[in-house]
């Protein structure tokens, strides 16, 4: 039981590198990163629109953002990163490689030996150019060891230029995720709010499907064949031919306001106003606005819980052990709960880790439809606007969900079934 | 015991198999009397004849549903728009630049006798837009466009209609794509299990765990989308669910005794594989089928949704459901592609558990 | 003669199977007597089986039904076919009763599709009238399409003789099956099956349990046992704790993430204890004692060490092992009359042995009880038996105490069946005359004698005219058309001794 545990945890990091390196990989060579988006920025700000909305991206990655100064692109380059070999640029984001920060230019004139620098909060030092390399001196003429150089490529032969920085191990391993480019705070804290969010739909609408699949799964396990379970069979049907998202379009056309009925708001996850409303008006207020989005999450994992749970009862009420239950003379209800059904919770309890996953960032679809800044929406719209820090965050967030639900599907399946804690 | 399994098991298809289905051998009387059973059960054998006429009715939408006449007759000598495709309007003494506007022909031809011209029978093409004289943006719904038009003047009834050939086909070609390679992997992997099952098993989860989204979007930048090119894409991230099935039923028939005759007669690895196992092992593809073109059509939806779909100006219900989100009150541009969807995914999802129920030995059975 | 214990009339269980009808028993009679051990011989798929489990009405319904027949039980009738027969004349449905299934189904669609299109042309003003007029709707759809009366009556009569039934099994009649790998849940432990056929706990009495052996478990382990759960559940909570608060490193924060986790199992475990002190003394008696009979059934079918194989779960047990344990379960309430379905088909050759004497044990434990073992095996019957019944085609062929069965068997199938025993005295070629042919499938039996296909002997009426159950001699009783006299003649030349077939 242990080492099988042990076992799954040490697969889990192959997938992990694995994962994590395929992905980097993939958004740091992908064309259209956020360097050049920024360039494409700068430029469009530059000349006021006019070609520079006709530039395609291609014409971007092998021309080195024309027009630029070189200056420029290589603050640019360094800002997010793209200094630096990708392998290298693999152990920062890892915490494995230093990552300088507090970055300063410094530049020498032909024959300037040396130069004064604000290194912030009043301290100046002095940066000395000698035959060995560069040299940086505190104000009373000790050497400092905080600040670390290293020189930079020059275009003009004349000028000499150098980079005054400091480094930390700061990356995954260390619990840093870096800084978003599009928020520009840290990944965390854009996550945070998000998070809670999506765990609330996603709890609530994990609480709510259980509570209704596995009653109706029984329902129909027990009336197989009877007009009850033909028609919920039915509806079962329909909430499988919908996806969830689809279904909460459908809902805000018909009850959003818009064409027909007016009773539910149009979505996001409170109203404006929340904050100044009383503790009553708050709870109705975030009901009233979890109703349609609710229902689009539920529908999701409707049919094929109930499905599931319905089969599954009647695989489990053909066995023998049931047939030994009723020969002892227990009633029907106790066979049903207590023989069948703990059988029956099999298959739906090693079901839940997969539920976990889905629920944080299965559900972009549905937080885009109804206007929710979720983890989903924020997964997406960092995507597409190339915020990597959000995207390898999100990932590796996915990563230890999966982890996590894992454990909970083998620690479930563990608790309800006696032959998987015995092995 | 593996959660793996099980759990995307799970989620891939609502119905999980029953693994005293597989252990029947597959031939042909069985896979007939499958057929009867299916047959035999009406909600999913009459879904099945409506999908597939639908199907074949809809490679012959361009003669139903279209802009372009199926027969004009002027000055005396006829001609076949449909067939012979663009023909200029100052052909028929129009002034209008570009194709003929048949439509307004019609209405012309009323006054001389001897012109006419005979429409399809909805007058309106997928991909004529406000360009066209007498098109309007945002018509509503009404006798002359059924369900509307779109925020160029497109008819949305048209559009619908040719979306639902394309969703299907797309659907069906990715579902074939995909199985193909799935079943491919999963059977090798069953079969030869050991250290490539373990490595296989370890770079599926990797590529799992790739944001499809972002691989879509980074190659929509690049190159835009075609309808192949799309198949192709959402192949690499789809075959993964059909290796789960195909492993376990793999392993397991591997252990049976045949397997272990025709190793002893010195066949070859992939004689095994194509003419012992897999023939047994098809229930699942069989099974799994619909659900996965299910699967297929809700993604095409869902990625035009997004935007990152088929090349505009394909007819696709997920743009036109993009489109009629943007404002509440454009409801037809949301109800009308959604309602497609809707009708087509039933009509599949009736007949997969028709399958489904025809591969499925079990009795319903209850004690008290 | 005996008092009855049961009486069988008439009884028939269908099965549907594809649209077809399989007639599993179809009319057999019998009784058993107090005190007897009644065997039942048949080949596979004669209905043994089913025909004792109609008796208690464990007939998976559906496919199955007990379709006719009665069943009394101490004089008093428990299941009444007449009474089944006269519900099923009420028509199914209160209207269309010409529909079938899937046509009321569709109707009643087309009937809410209509509906429905009729709320987008006569427009309903907002939304509660709209949803009354949907539960309007579904009442109404209710009453036209699925409001049978016919199912309230059968729901009642099934209700009654159900609730009956589950009131005489376990403590009037209980059943040993076939298939002991199976027969037992999974997910419980051996002690829990054992002792809910003395007393089912309710889920309360469980979860007290629970507490119990939990609080018991607690106290038994060492402390350093404790120590290492501790350990390994503040190594978790410091990962995760440090994981939730983004890898802070804070001295104090991880001191107490680490203390939450090692104290946590602890506080649970005296949580645990402090619960096991609500319980009262009364439950812990009355447990202890459910614990104390539970251990005795186990010892008494053999089991060694059975305080300590009370909480293992069945795949830690044997096959040999299981079946003593179901034996222990059909003892637990000491009941009138065991049923056996071939209890050691399953079993390997020395555990069938020990399980036939353990049986036989039983028997004479209590004087008045009745076991009914029902088996292929006639060497079973042999030894153990005093009225042998043989079954063939859903139908009894012959009754006859063990004795004159073997020496005097009449029917042809049960000759046949004699004949087939292999016996070392005679010759070669006279050994395992099996009975020529194939059972016939269950969906098309003959119409006439049902063993008329495979009948050496047959007559040209056999085909067509079903025979009568007879009684040629008191107590010996056979269905066949055959003259008596005839059919004594095709006796064996060997003579049939029941100690003959034993050995
Ligand atoms: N649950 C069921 N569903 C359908 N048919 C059944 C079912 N149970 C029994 N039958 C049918 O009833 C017939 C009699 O079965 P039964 O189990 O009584 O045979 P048996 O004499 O006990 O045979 P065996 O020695 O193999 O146990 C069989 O032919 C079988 O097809
Ligand atoms: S009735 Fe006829 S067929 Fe049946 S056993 Fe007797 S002789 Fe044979
Ligand atoms: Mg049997």
């Amino acid at each position: 039981m242990a080492t099988y545990f042990l076992r799954r945890l040490l697969l889990l990091i192959p997938t992990f590198f694995g994962a994590t390196i395929l992905v980097f990989i993939i958004l740091q060579l992908a064309p259209g990163g956020p360097l050049e988006q920024s360039i494409r920025q700068i430029q469009m700000g530059g000349m006021t629109g006019g070609e520079g909305a006709s530039a395609g991206s291609s014409d971007l990655t092998s021309g080195g953002g024309a027009g630029l100064p070189e200056e420029a692109m290589e603050e640019l380059k360094r800002f997010y990163g793209f200094d630096k070999p990708i392998i290298q640029r693999y152990l920062i984001w890892l915490g494995l490689w230093p990552r300088e920060y507090e970055t300063r230019n410094v530049e020498f004139t032909a024959g300037q030996a040396e130069t004064k620098k604000n290194m912030g909060r009043g301290r100046w030092v002095t940066v000395k150019r000698t035959s060995a390399g560069f040299e940086i001196v505190n104000e009373d003429g000790t050497p400092n060891a905080e600040w670390l150089i290293r020189p930079l490529d020059s275009p003009d032969e004349s000028i000499e230029k150098a980079l005054v920085y400091k480094t930390k191990f700061s990356g995954i391993l260390t619990g840093d995720l870096g800084t978003s480019y599009t928020y520009m705070q840290p990944v965390l804290n854009v996550m945070k709010p998000r998070f809670k969010i999506s765990i609330f739909f996603g709890l609530s609408g994990f609480l709510i499907s259980y509570m209704v699949c596995i009653p109706l799964g029984i329902a129909k396990a027990l009336r197989h064949g009877s007009p009850f379970d033909l028609f919920s069979s039915v509806v079962v049907f329909i909430a499988y031919s919908i996806p969830g998202w689809a279904l909460g379009a459908v809902l805000l056309i018909l009850l959003g306001g818009g064409s027909f009925w007016d009773v539910f708001p149009l979505g996001g996850f409170r109203s404006d106003n929340w904050e100044y409303l009383s503790l009553w008006a708050k709870i109705i207020d975030q009901l009233y606005h979890a109703v349609l989005p609710m229902i689009a999450w539920t529908i999701g994992s409707f049919a094929t819980l109930t499905v599931l749970m319905k089969n599954s009862i009647i695989e489990n009420m053909s066995q023998d052990y049931i047939r030994t239950a009723f020969a002892k003379g227990l009633s029907e209800k106790r066979v049903i709960w207590i023989h069948a059904l703990r059988n029956s919770v099999i298959p739906i309890a090693s079901y839940i880790g997969n539920v976990i996953g889905v629920l944080l960032a299965g559900s972009y679809m549905i937080e885009l439809v109804f206007n929710i800044d979720g983890f989903g929406k924020l997964g997406y719209q960092a995507i597409l606007d190339r915020d990597y820090p959000i995207v390898m965050g999100f990932l590796v967030i996915a990563v230890l969900l999966r982890l996590i639900g894992n454990i909970l599907s083998d620690f479930a399946l563990a608790t309800v079934d006696p032959r998987i804690r015995f092995k | 015991m593996s959660t793996q399994e099980n759990t995307s098991q799970s989620t891939t298809v609502i119905i999980t198999a029953d693994p005293k289905a597989t252990q029947e051998q597959i031939s042909l009387s069985v896979l007939k009397k499958r057929w009867l059973k299916f047959k035999s059960i009406k909600r999913g054998y009459y879904s099945f004849i409506i999908l597939l006429t639908a199907y074949i009715l809809s490679f012959f939408l361009p003669l139903l549903i279209s802009n372009r006449a199926v027969v004009v007759k002027y000055d005396g000598q006829y001609y076949f728009p449909i067939v012979q495709g663009y023909i200029p309007g100052n052909t028929f003494g129009e002034d209008v630049p570009g194709e003929a506007n048949y439509r307004e022909l019609k209405e012309r031809f009323k006054s001389t006798p001897g012109n006419w011209v005979i429409m399809p029978l909805y007058p309106y093409g997928p991909l004529e837009d406000v360009t066209v004289t007498g098109n309007k943006m945002y018509e509503q719904p009404g006798a002359k466009h059924w369900f509307g038009t779109d925020n160029t003047g497109r008819d949305v009834f048209a559009r619908l209609l040719y979306g639902f050939n394309i969703s299907l086909s797309f659907a069906i070609l990715l579902t074939i794509a995909s199985y193909i390679i799935g079943v491919s992997i999963g059977a090798m992997m069953g079969y030869f299990g050991g250290k490539f099952d373990l490595i296989s098993q370890r770079f599926i989860e990797i590529w799992a765990t790739l944001p499809f989204l972002f691989v879509m979007i980074i190659i929509s930048s690049i190159v835009r989308p075609n309808f192949f090119l799309l198949i192709v894409i959402l192949t690499l991230f789809g075959w993964i669910g059909m290796t789960y099935y195909m492993r376990a039923e793999f392993y397991r028939e591997k252990t049976k005794d045949y397997v272990a005759a025709a190793i002893s007669m010195g066949q070859s690895h992939r004689l095994i594989i194509f003419n012992h196992i897999l023939p047994n092992s098809l229930v699942p593809i069989i099974t799994y089928f619909p659900f996965s073109v299910i699967g297929g059509i809700s993604s095409l939806v869902g990625l035009d949704f997004l935007g990152f779909g088929l090349p505009p100006p394909t007819p696709s219900w997920g743009q036109m459901v993009s489109v009629g989100l943007q404002s509440m009150v454009k409801y037809w541009m949301v109800l009308a592609p959604l309602g497609a969807m809707f009708l087509t995914l039933l009509l599949i999802v009736f007949i997969g558990e028709a399958i489904r129920e025809a591969f499925d030995p079990r009795v319903y059975s209850r004690l008290r | 003669m005996r008092d009855k214990l049961f009486e069988i009339k008439g009884l028939k269980t269908y099965f549907q199977i594809g649209g077809k009808t399989a007639k599993a028993v179809d009319g057999v009679d019998f009784d058993i007597y107090k005190g007897e051990i009644l065997g039942v011989v048949g080949e596979s798929g004669s209905g043994k089986s089913v025909s004792l489990l109609s008796l208690i009405q464990l007939i998976p319904n559906p496919p199955g039904e007990v379709t006719d027949g009665e069943i009394i039980f101490k004089g008093e009738t428990i299941f009444n076919g007449q009474e089944l027969r006269k519900i099923k004349a009420i028509p199914q449905y209160r209207f269309f009763n010409q529909m079938n299934a899937s046509q009321r189904t569709g109707f009643a669609f087309l009937f809410m599709t209509v509906w429905l299109i009729l709320h987008l042309v006569l427009p309903i003003p907002g939304v509660i009238p709209f949803l009354g007029s949907m539960i309007l709707m579904v009442g109404l759809v209710y009453f036209l399409f699925f409001n049978s009366p016919r199912k309230s009556h059968e729901r009642s009569f099934r209700e009654k003789m159900y609730t009956r039934m589950r009131q005489i099994r376990g403590s009037e009649i209980a059943m040993i099956f076939q298939e002991p790998m199976t027969s037992l849940n999974p997910v419980y432990t051996i002690g829990m099956q054992v002792i809910e056929s003395l007393k089912p706990k309710s889920f309360g009495e469980m979860t007290k349990d629970r507490v119990i052996d939990l609080a018991a478990s607690f106290r038994r382990s060492t402390w350093r046992n404790k120590l290492k759960v501790s350990g390994i559940a503040a190594v978790l909570f410091l990962f995760f704790g440090q994981l939730g608060a983004g890898w802070s490193f804070l001295v104090s924060q991880m001191v107490t993430q680490f203390l939450t986790g090692g104290l946590l199992p602890l506080i649970l475990g005296l949580l645990v204890v402090g619960l096991d002190k609500l319980i009262s003394n009364d439950y812990r008696n009355a447990n202890q004692a459910l614990r104390n009979a539970g251990i005795k059934l186990l010892d008494q079918v053999g089991i060694s060490s059975p305080e300590t194989r009370l909480s293992d779960y069945p795949h830690q047990f044997s096959g040999g092992m299981r079946q003593r344990v179901m034996i222990a379960m059909a003892l637990a309430k000491k009941p009138s009359l065991l049923i056996a379905d071939e209890p050691t088909t399953a079993l390997d050759v020395t555990i069938q042995a020990q399980i036939l004497e353990l049986m036989k044990e039983i028997k004479d434990l209590r004087e008045d009880a009745a076991i009914v073992l029902i088996t292929h095996d006639l060497a079973v019957i042999a030894e153990t038996c005093e009225r042998v019944i043989v079954m063939y085609g859903g139908k009894i062929q012959e009754v006859a105490e063990v004795i004159e069965l073997f020496e005097n068997p009449l029917h042809p199938y049960t000759q046949g069946l004699l004949n087939s025993i292999p016996r070392p005295e005679l010759q070669k070629k006279e050994r395992l005359q099996a009975i020529r042919g194939m059972v016939p499938n269950i969906l098309n039996l003959p119409v006439g004698c049902k063993f008329c296909t495979r009948c050496d002997v047959k007559l040209d009426k056999c085909d067509t005219v079903e025979p009568d159950l007879v009684e040629v001699e008191p107590g010996h009783f056979t269905r066949c058309h055959l003259p008596i006299d005839a059919m004594a003649e095709k006796k064996l030349q060997g003579g049939n001794s029941p100690e003959a077939v034993q050995n």
